[in-house]
């Protein structure tokens, strides 16, 4: 479903790429996850499949297409909602049908029915300045919803939001997991989300950016019905992880003293 | 002459968020703080000035200064017995809300090009900066060597003094439209006419409507001005013809005129703006 082969990415006439040899798979209705350290490229890949970033060098295949560009089969919730302050939750919702030219009263029902699904009915004609910072993401997660896509590409979405919150909204995505064959690229991190959500993880290092590692998660589905946490394979998956990324830290902060050294000090006057 | 003060709309705001502030404090117990004690001050300080200028005036020659009750018999007169002051209303608003639509049209529209093509932006900028600069009183002359004293004047005058503003505000809040919300268009696959009428124009609006008031004052006194100086028709021309007779009291009926007007017009262009952009006087939107 989702073929990323060989991706790089550099930016201008750094020497370091942000990204070096990214190759990943994910199969129809998988749900990976990107997990790294700060500055490990992993928004910056979504942004390369979601075609809003040329890459340097490599491909990415969606549905056995090329995706050099944005597409119809591809949708993004951004990590700041980015809803339109203009627009009431059903026409922010409906947004994507719009530019798809979809007349109106058809995608008014189908960002309807996607807006029912996560509870905000009741908000349709509200303004985003006037809810919450989780329906907002709802909003967001309906906007992406509508259009059906094929591949969807979540850049932290609930990043931003209080625990609770979140902890709702993941329970929620994974009922969406569950109903459509929708496949997920999820960037986030939080350990505990990524072991939550996902079939799979990618585990991402820094300078520059790569792949770790890969695990799979095999706790039962769905997790929402019972403590997965309390879990064995909880607790090692995160132990493991968690180890893995403290390493990463560690090796960085490392390599950025070394780096250090060989700058020349600069003496007080 | 400085016009600047008397014809700016500046007025209105002022007043509004005077009345908005006692609104604060109403919650303290206090006849003053509450709606009628604000209105009993006004009236009575009002009513207090009016005696003040009146018992003044009366001391003073007709010629110098006109009291209060003879300033009220001025606007009977030219507002009812002979009716004068509606035909120079017509005269300096026609051309003004023509010219002004105009400039407002072509302001958008150069400013939204400006701020989506750099090259043009580049080419463009120096020109629109300079012009703006200049105070469009001080073309007067030449557009009646250009245009005569007629509405093409009027239209030339207004244009040009309101269409600099707008183009700079719009080409500002262009600029300054949310990456982050553009992301959503391109995501969407939106052309780049669907990424202008979604994206740019509505985060663009607040920006215009900026610029729109700016354009307003500057075409008012641009008008005015005009009026006074070379066409002497129209409120400016009221002016000044009753300033040259020493006609005091009439002089304050076009100028109370003037305020109104610019009154309205702000106030028009707010209900506007409430109207077009009912999501930004709702709850303050933050990023996340």
């Amino acid at each position: 479903m989702l073929d990323i082969q060989h991706v790089s990415k550099s930016f201008g006439r750094v020497a370091q790429p942000v990204l070096d040899d990214f190759s990943l798979t994910a199969a129809e209705g998988e749900f990976v996850s990107l997990i790294g350290p700060s500055g490990c490229g992993k928004t910056t890949l979504l942004r390369i499949v979601a075609g809003l970033l040329p890459a340097t060098s490599g491909d990415v295949t969606v549905a056995g297409v090329p995706s050099v560009g944005p597409s119809r089969d591809k949708a993004v919730v951004f990590q700041h909602f980015n809803l339109f302050p203009w627009r009431t939750t059903l026409a922010n919702a409906a947004y994507g049908l719009e530019i798809q030219n979809v007349p109106k009263q058809e995608r008014e029902e189908r960002a309807m029915r996607w807006l029912r699904m996560l509870g905000l009915e009741k908000y349709a004609h509200h303004y985003p300045g006037e809810i919450s910072g989780g329906m907002r993401q709802r909003v967001g997660i309906a906007r992406a919803l509508a259009i059906e896509p094929k591949l969807l590409l979540m850049d932290e979405p609930f990043g931003a939001l209080d625990a609770l919150t979140r902890e709702h909204l993941q329970g929620e995505l994974q009922k969406i997991a569950e109903q459509t064959s929708l496949t997920i690229l999820f960037v986030t991190h939080s350990i505990d989300e990524a072991v939550y959500l996902s079939d799979r993880i990618v585990v991402m290092g820094t300078h520059p950016g790569r792949i770790i590692r890969e695990f799979a998660v095999d706790l039962r589905r769905p997790r929402y019905d019972y403590n997965f946490r309390a879990e064995p394979e909880y607790a090692q998956i995160r132990g493991e992880i968690w180890g893995m990324l403290e390493r990463e830290l560690a090796e960085d902060e490392e390599r950025s003293d070394a780096a250090e050294d060989t700058t020349p000090m600069e003496t007080p006057a | 002459m400085t016009p600047k003060p008397a014809a700016h709309p500046g007025g209105a705001p002022v007043r509004a968020s005077a009345l908005h502030h006692s609104h604060h404090r109403a919650t303290r117990r206090g006849f003053l703080y509450t709606r009628t004690g604000v209105w009993t001050v006004r009236i009575v300080t009002f009513v207090i000035l009016i005696v003040a200028w009146e018992l003044y005036a009366s001391g003073v020659s007709r010629a110098l200064f006109a009291p209060p009750s003879a300033i009220l018999e001025s606007i009977i007169e030219l507002t009812i017995t002979d009716g004068t002051l509606w035909g120079a209303l017509a005269i300096s608003i026609g051309a003004l809300i023509a010219g002004f639509g105009l400039a407002i049209v072509v302001g958008v529209l150069i400013g939204l090009f400006m701020g989506r093509f750099r090259t043009l932006e580049y080419v463009l900028d120096p020109y629109v900066s300079f012009l703006y600069a200049l105070p469009s009183i001080a073309l007067i002359p030449l557009l009646v060597i250009w245009f005569g004293i007629d509405t093409e004047l009027r239209l030339a005058l207004v244009f040009i003094a309101g269409v600099f503003p707008v183009i700079i505000n719009t080409m500002a809040g262009v600029k300054n439209v949310d990456v982050e919300l553009l992301d959503v268009a391109r995501v969407a696959c939106a052309s780049e006419r669907q990424v202008v009428t979604t994206v740019v124009l509505p985060g663009a609006m607040p920006f215009i409507f900026a610029g729109i008031r700016v354009a307003l004052s500057q075409a008012l006194v641009g008008v005015i001005v005009a009026e006074m100086t070379a066409i002497i028709t129209g409120l400016g021309g009221m002016i000044i013809r009753f300033a040259n007779f020493f006609q005091t009291a009439n002089l304050f009926v076009p100028i109370l005129a003037i305020m109104v007007v610019s009154v309205a017009l702000t106030a028009g262009l707010k209900r506007l703006e409430r109207r077009l952009m009912p999501w930004d006087h709702r709850h303050a939107e933050e990023g996340a």
